[in-house]
């Protein structure tokens, strides 16, 4: 597996150093948003992820244009989504006679890790594909469930 | 800019990521355009222009974002083409969220092989 893919900007960015900075500054003062999902195997090109809390479940969708259902791989461990997947074909293979004109999509593989919050139960999800969306369902551990407690009048 | 539209103007708009290529004598065009079903992807071409819109279903969920990074909206893009696209054989086609379009160059503008004889 490509652990990384080429990355045509290799040149040191003084941004990124910047964004980093911020970065830290943001989780020492618990501002960010995300969950720490940024690891070496990820890359600037991995699909978007949304990440929902529902009042039983928690909802992850990502957006997988072109990337079939026998493509994707997706393991659970506790707290820890991890989804891998691979995209080829969409440009029509390598051909030499083919003039480029315009490319924007990538190719190749892609792993992401998503950490999953307090309660997310890993022995129940599920997974469906459809139109190049992918919906994961989590369910939640019983005890953070919502419950109904009935009021007993004396 | 056509104003022919069949998108809700009220919701946000998003430019597909695209590639195009030629190849044989014909063009090929992929956008990606996930959460988007065949009923709802409408191509068509308008004063030289090639309309590419998809309606998207989904829309935010009911529940407590924790992470969001999925633009969510339509897609719509446009091309402009000239003559030497054979507009009446324009070919799509949508397969998880993936679309991909065959334009074929009208013969007139491909390279032909001129046989040379020799005396």
């Amino acid at each position: 597996m490509a652990i990384m893919r080429w990355n045509k900007t290799s040149l040191p960015d003084p941004f990124d150093e910047l964004d980093r900075l911020q970065e830290e500054m943001n989780r020492l003062f618990g501002l960010t948003f995300r969950p720490d999902s940024t690891g070496i195997f990820d890359r600037s090109e991995v699909p978007a992820v949304d990440l929902l809390e529902e009042a039983d479940k928690f909802l992850v969708l990502v957006d997988l244009p072109g990337i079939e259902k026998q493509a994707l791989e997706l393991t659970a461990a506790p707290h820890v989504l991890t989804l891998r997947g691979e995209r080829t074909g969409t440009k029509g293979g390598k051909n030499s006679k083919s003039r480029v004109y315009r490319d924007e999509t990538w190719e190749g593989s892609f792993q992401r890790t998503i950490s999953l919050p307090e309660g997310a139960d890993v022995e129940k999800v599920s997974a469906e594909l459809n139109d190049g969306v992918l919906r994961i369902e989590i369910a939640k551990k019983a005890e953070l469930k919502p419950r109904q407690i009935s009021v007993v009048a004396k | 800019m056509s104003n022919v539209t069949t998108l809700n103007p009220q919701r946000r708009v998003i430019q597909p990521r695209c590639d195009i290529r030629e190849e044989e004598g014909k063009i090929f065009v992929n956008l990606e355009m996930p959460g988007v079903q065949k009923n709802d992807l409408s191509i068509h071409v308008e004063n030289q222009e090639l309309i590419i819109e998809g309606k998207r279903l989904d829309g935010l969920e009911a529940g407590r974002y924790l992470l969001r990074e999925r633009r969510l909206g339509d897609y719509r893009k446009t091309f402009t083409i000239d003559d030497t696209v054979d507009t009446d054989k324009i070919e799509a086609e949508l397969a998880s969220g993936m679309v991909t379009l065959t334009l074929p160059l009208k013969a007139a503008v491909q390279p032909r092989q001129i046989s040379i004889k020799q005396k």
